[in-house]
């Protein structure tokens, strides 16, 4: 099974909304995401799990993931919360995209490649980044990294196909 | 810039009501879930935004079978089809509130009240009303299967939905809806009955029943069609 930890595109700042789980993507944030699924794209890379944090800036990005769907959105809110809360077993779908935000996302990544989330720093996600991953299943240390994905890498391979 | 919609009162609708459906003691609160669960839907649906609509699905399925039975249960039916309605229902009801306890629910909650308004350039009724117009063309004019039109006034439903989120006059679905609605209960009803399995003769009986509604409703298929052509 494969799975993609993404982190969430560009926000507008903090205090910009009503609170902070209503910061929404800025249009430049939105616009260069679009390149970076552009770039998903241009992998070959679908999905048939969308799974994503109840905040809007990551359901936006989710959002902007749709068409790389095929199978069904579900919200966790432990994506927006601490890692180690995560039910690693409803990533059950073969290749599953996780939406979330820092530092969960790292915590998340060193739960799954080293088995704690004592390395959580060592996995760097940019705003807009993935993290491939696979393995036999996803659970503590069972899975190995495939390829990490900055926006600036993804968005160059979308403009190196077109 | 053109009017935006924000979902917040249904938003708020959905949180009560999976309080007092998890509650249990008032039927509404059930009901209540799957109507707020079919507004947000419609509501994603008419801005052609896609997160968030499985889990609403998956909240109104968790609350569909005691919903169906809440409503059977207010039913004239025999005393030992009621007894096991009430079986069914004392059954249906734990999966329901295992349903509700699940971090997934309040999480539903509140994605939607996170999400920005629907803005003027998303709107687009095409997708809910093609849905719409593909149901009614599956429907044998001739000889109109119940559970056809049964679908027919499902689709429906988002179409008035959508116009009622856009403030539009959605009265002429409403009424195709409401003459719909004795048929769609008469197919629940049936389906039930046969899924209790003991009372052929009832069963055969509500079968004559839905023929004679699905033959009352060949004759408004037209207006519809026009109906939903009119909202292109």
């Amino acid at each position: 099974m494969e799975v993609f930890l993404v982190r969430h595109a560009v926000a507008v700042a903090d205090g910009a909304a009503r609170t902070d789980a209503a910061r929404a993507l800025t249009k430049a944030g939105r616009k260069e995401f679009a390149g970076c699924v552009k770039g998903l794209e241009a992998l070959d890379i679908t999905f048939d799990a969308l799974v994503h944090s109840p905040l809007r800036r990551a359901a936006e990005t989710a959002e902007l993931l749709v068409p790389l769907l095929d199978g069904r959105t579900r919200v966790d809110p432990a994506l927006a919360d601490r890692a180690d809360g995560m039910d690693l077993s409803t990533i059950a779908g073969e290749r599953t995209a996780l939406v979330g935000h820092e530092p969960y996302m790292g915590q998340l990544a060193s739960i799954l490649v080293v088995g704690s989330s004592d390395a959580a720093r060592r996995f760097a996600f940019e705003k807009g980044g993935v993290l491939w991953l696979q393995g036999t299943r996803a659970a503590p240390g069972a899975m190995e990294i495939v390829a990490m994905l900055p926006p600036k890498v993804l968005r160059a391979l979308s403009s190196g196909r077109s | 810039m053109g009017r935006s919609i924000a979902s917040s009162a249904w938003v708020r609708r959905l949180r009560s009501a999976i309080v007092v459906a998890r509650r249990g003691e008032d039927p509404e609160g059930v009901h209540q879930v799957r109507v707020a669960c079919r507004r947000l839907t419609a509501w994603l649906d008419l801005g052609g935004r896609r997160v968030g609509r499985d889990d609403l699905k998956w909240l109104r399925d968790a609350a569909g079978p005691v919903r169906d039975l809440d409503v059977l249960l207010t039913r004239d039916v025999p005393p030992a089809m009621k007894r096991w309605l009430d079986r069914e229902w004392k059954k249906a009801r734990p999966a329901l509130e295992q349903a509700l306890d699940e971090p997934r629910a309040l999480a539903t909650v509140r994605l939607f009240e996170n999400m920005g308004p629907l803005r003027s350039e998303e709107l687009d009724m095409g997708a809910l009303l093609d849905k719409a117009a593909k149901a009614l063309d599956r429907v044998d004019g001739k000889a109109a299967h119940p559970e056809e039109l049964h679908v027919v006034r499902r689709k429906l439903r988002p179409v008035r939905f959508a116009l009622e989120w856009q403030k539009k006059d959605a009265r002429a679905i409403a009424e195709v809806q409401d003459a719909l609605g004795a048929l769609s209960d008469a197919v629940i009803l049936h389906r039930m009955t046969a899924q209790w399995g003991k009372d052929r003769a009832r069963e055969r009986a509500l079968e004559a029943e839905l023929r004679q509604l699905a033959r009352a409703a060949i004759p408004t298929l037209p207006a519809i069609r026009a109906t939903l052509k009119g909202l292109r």
